[in-house]
């Protein structure tokens, strides 16, 4: 049971065996785990690449607001429905938690 | 063919090799003899002895005599830097079935005594030795070979190879970013090469991308010759231990299938490593039009490893 009132918290780490590389017009993503490849255009690639940099969550929000120029909550809107894909994939797992 | 490691000792110690191992180890007879049964059983026909350095296994006359006595043709690649015996056992096996490939050191990157020692063997092989050189810095040109072959008298042939990396990379290889350069050298020593009556082989790894445009057509070469050279070679080490090819062994090896062949053991290893077929060595290689149209694997997977980037990340979101 969480402390009343804590936060909900839902962390996403890369998933073991997956790993990428930079290409011309983006990211890369392996997985050798299921021997599956993900191409990522921008901006899926520049989220990839701020999670891969160790951003914290608000770090990669004001970043992604700056590239994409999005509002605060369509940026949001955006980096969970990509993660949650991300999570569909295998490239992504999720573990849920009072924080 | 089949590549079988008898021996891990070598007497050189080139800087480019993916083969060293802290702990020289020889391939036994009966391991020897089970790797032959694993070529004969897959219907292979050429038998190629690869090191460390071959010719040093003590058993290495005795080897040859097994792989022609089972009707196997041969292959042994060499430094050129041979025992006597095996010099000898080389030069009285039958020249339409046992061929010496020797690998020549750059000229000013040996001992005096090895380039000497080199030239002995190659003269005393004669045609039944082909020359063959590793690339592993851009500046490492062919040129001396066409010379070699002439006083020498040696097959009017040269095998070309690029220094691959280990996984690890603790090896000195030709980083894929010198393809180019190597190529445009490459392009130009192939018309001497040509006018001297000497053909050119290319070995796994190049890609024709690093070629000059219009290299291929005149020398008479498609892109798919060039390109589709990294598969499962299946190297059977001294320990008879096979691996996908030597770049590569550290990731991943399996014994000697007591029931299958090589195809199988093949396809084994192509699918464990599949996953990292669409990364080629460049960037540009997932947009290349010769990889979507089946032409060019992407170069050599260990290399394209080397591109590959990997952070065991976490970041916390709010919850709904």
């Amino acid at each position: 049971m969480g402390r009343p009132g804590a936060e909900k918290l839902a962390t996403y780490r890369c998933a073991p065996h997956v790993s990428w590389t930079v290409e011309r017009n983006g990211l890369l993503l392996l997985n050798a785990g299921n021997a599956k490849a993900c191409p990522l255009g921008y901006p899926q690639a520049a989220l990839w690449e701020l999670l891969s940099r160790g951003n914290s969550y608000r770090q990669v929000v004001s970043k992604m607001r700056a590239i994409a120029l999005l509002s605060a909550e369509a940026t949001e809107r955006f980096i969970a429905d990509t993660m949650e894909s991300w999570v569909e994939a295998g490239l992504l797992l999720r573990e849920d938690r009072d924080g | 063919m089949a590549n079988i490691s008898i021996t891990n000792a070598c007497n050189r110690d080139c800087s480019y090799c993916f083969a060293r191992s802290p702990a020289p180890r020889n391939m036994t007879i009966p391991e020897f003899e089970r790797s032959l049964d694993f070529v004969q059983r897959s219907g292979m026909d050429q038998v190629r002895l690869l090191g460390g350095e071959p010719t040093l296994h003590p058993d290495f006359p005795r080897f040859v005599d097994s792989v022609l006595s089972r009707g196997l043709r041969l292959l042994i690649f060499s430094n050129g830097l041979m025992p006597e015996p095996a010099v000898r056992c080389l030069e009285s096996a039958p020249a339409d079935r046992a061929a010496v490939l020797i690998n020549v050191a750059v000229p000013g990157e040996c001992r005096p005594e090895e380039d000497l020692g080199q030239r002995s063997t190659l003269r005393r092989l004669g045609r039944r030795a082909t020359l063959g050189l590793n690339i592993y810095a851009p500046t490492v040109r062919p040129d001396f070979l066409l010379g070699l072959i002439r006083d020498l008298g040696l097959s009017p042939c040269i095998r070309l190879g690029l220094a691959h990396c280990r996984v690890d990379q603790t090896n000195r290889f030709l980083h894929p970013r010198y393809y180019r350069v190597v190529g445009q050298g490459l392009a130009g020593f192939a018309g001497a090469a040509r006018a001297e009556g000497v053909a050119l082989e290319f070995d796994c790894g190049f890609v024709p991308c690093m070629f000059p445009p219009g290299f291929l057509d005149t020398a008479g070469i498609t892109a798919s010759d060039i390109g589709l050279r990294c598969s499962p070679l299946l190297d059977v080490l001294p320990d008879s231990r096979v691996v996908c090819c030597y770049p590569l062994a550290s990731l991943h090896c399996e014994p000697i299938p007591e029931h299958h062949d090589a195809a199988w053991m093949r396809n084994r290893f192509e699918a464990r490593f599949s996953w990292l077929r669409p990364a080629g060595i460049f960037r540009e290689c997932a947009g290349c039009g010769l990889r979507a149209s089946g032409q060019c694997a992407g170069g050599c997977l260990a290399a394209a490893m080397g591109r590959l980037r990997r952070a065991p990340f976490a970041v916390s979101l709010p919850n709904g």
